[in-house]
């Protein structure tokens, strides 16, 4: 089941609206400083209006 | 798949070797770089704090960068002891920061769906939770000291790099422990100290725990961490037994949950099933791939990320999918009765 997302829509989501900037200050360069670069380089990729809380379904948290 | 909830700019970068950190930020893409964090936390240009450095640097530079007014984001463990972790909890609550622990297991889809699972009551009665997470990398002998393995750097050992993220998602995933029984061992008690003098240095960390949990609930949980299991690369494994049905996880097969359900039909065919967790309806996969292309453990930090930065710009709590600084204290509060019980050879009540 992939109804929503699939090979044929996968670039279907246009921008809506203008994101705002945050500036990261990032303490070390190692391991994390490196896993957590790579992730703001992606971070892009996702989209507000499917991500966070309603991905995680917060009302099922008791 | 845009736009994000917000786009961060990498702005600067900070480490303590001026050639690497130089290196680190043309390779990273940062706009600057800095030796000293005092400096960095004082530019207009962070808005967001993110402590990726070794455990004995996370307190001082994060209360400093939360009194600066920038929201902070810290790696696990939050800190060396739960008395320094109550430390930074009170200074990102006074500063009225939002804050955040990276333990990013959290965000793994096949656990997120794991813990919908478990509060939608499809496993019923919570009996058990079993975690293990088990590495291989420091079995040699003359592997060095390093600062993961020297207590006044690191906190403790494996309790505190491994075990804290299991007990996190025994947390999670079950709830609160009210008291723990743990015992701990030191397999290799000196180690080179690996700056070439030949000479060697005492080992003070745990290289090894288990523990036992008594969960608030009324559910009983095993906790073990080691890095001395061969064949183990990265395994993080646990298993949570409801009355109505099984979930296990295993980190090195991270796309997969494999559940339980005791009353399925047809009978003949009940057993435990392999679940690729990688459709549209799982947690955050509408925002990645087609379903079956693998995602991978780098993805549980933007997804933490995400979680952040939405809690930053739309004013969102990060607790409780995400873990706050009173998790990453109540987490020090856990590891620190473990190592109590080891030494005193009782059960430890948790007391936040």
């Amino acid at each position: 089941m992939a109804e929503e997302v699939g090979f044929t829509t996968m670039a279907g989501k246009a921008a809506s609206g203008e994101a705002p900037t945050l500036g990261i200050g990032m303490l070390g360069y190692a391991f994390m400083g490196k896993a957590h670069t790579n992730a703001l380089k992606k971070l892009p990729y996702t989209d507000v209006s499917t991500s966070g809380y309603s991905a995680l379904g917060g009302d099922l948290w008791p | 798949m845009y736009p994000p909830v917000a786009i961060p700019r990498l702005a600067a970068i900070c480490g303590r070797n001026e050639e690497a950190t130089a290196n680190a930020a043309k390779r990273y893409g940062y706009d600057a770089y800095y030796t000293d964090w005092r400096k960095m936390i004082r530019s207009k240009k962070v808005d967001v704090f993110d402590n990726g450095g070794p455990n004995d640097a996370h307190a001082v530079p994060t209360i400093a960068a939360a009194k600066a007014g920038k929201h902070v984001f810290c790696e696990k463990p939050l800190a060396r002891t739960a008395a320094e972790a109550k430390k930074m909890l009170d200074a990102v609550e006074a500063a009225g920061v939002k804050h955040m622990v990276a333990f990013n297991y959290r965000f793994v889809p096949a656990l997120v769906q794991a813990r919908k699972l478990i509060a939608s009551g499809a496993l019923g009665r919570i009996f058990h939770f079993r975690a293990v997470y088990l590495q291989e990398w420091i079995i040699d002998p003359n592997f060095p000291k390093i600062w993961r393995l020297d207590k006044s750097v690191a906190g403790s050992g494996a309790l505190g790099d491994l075990g804290a993220h299991i007990i996190d998602l025994g947390r999670y995933l079950v709830g609160e422990p009210r008291s723990v029984m743990g015992m701990t061992r030191t397999f290799i008690e000196e180690r080179p100290l690996g700056d070439g003098s030949g000479n060697k240095g005492k080992i003070d960390v745990d290289d090894a725990f288990v523990a036992l949990l008594d969960f608030e609930n009324g559910a009983l949980g095993t906790v073990e961490a080691s890095r001395f299991c061969q064949g183990r690369k990265n395994y993080n494994c646990l298993e949570v037994n409801g009355e109505k049905g099984s979930i296990q996880f295993n980190l090195e097969r991270m796309g997969e949950l494999n559940v339980f359900w005791a009353n399925e039909e047809p009978k003949e065919t009940r057993g435990f099933h392999n679940v690729n967790v990688s459709e549209s309806y799982h947690p955050y996969w509408e925002n990645w791939w087609p379903q079956g292309h693998a995602i991978g453990w780098e993805h549980t930090f933007v997804h933490e990320f995400h979680h952040f930065f939405d809690a930053i710009v739309n004013n969102k709590p990060v607790a409780p999918w995400g873990a706050d600084f009173v998790d990453g204290y109540k987490n020090a509060v856990i590891c620190d009765a473990i190592v109590k019980s080891a030494q005193t050879r009782r059960t430890v009540d948790v007391k936040y």
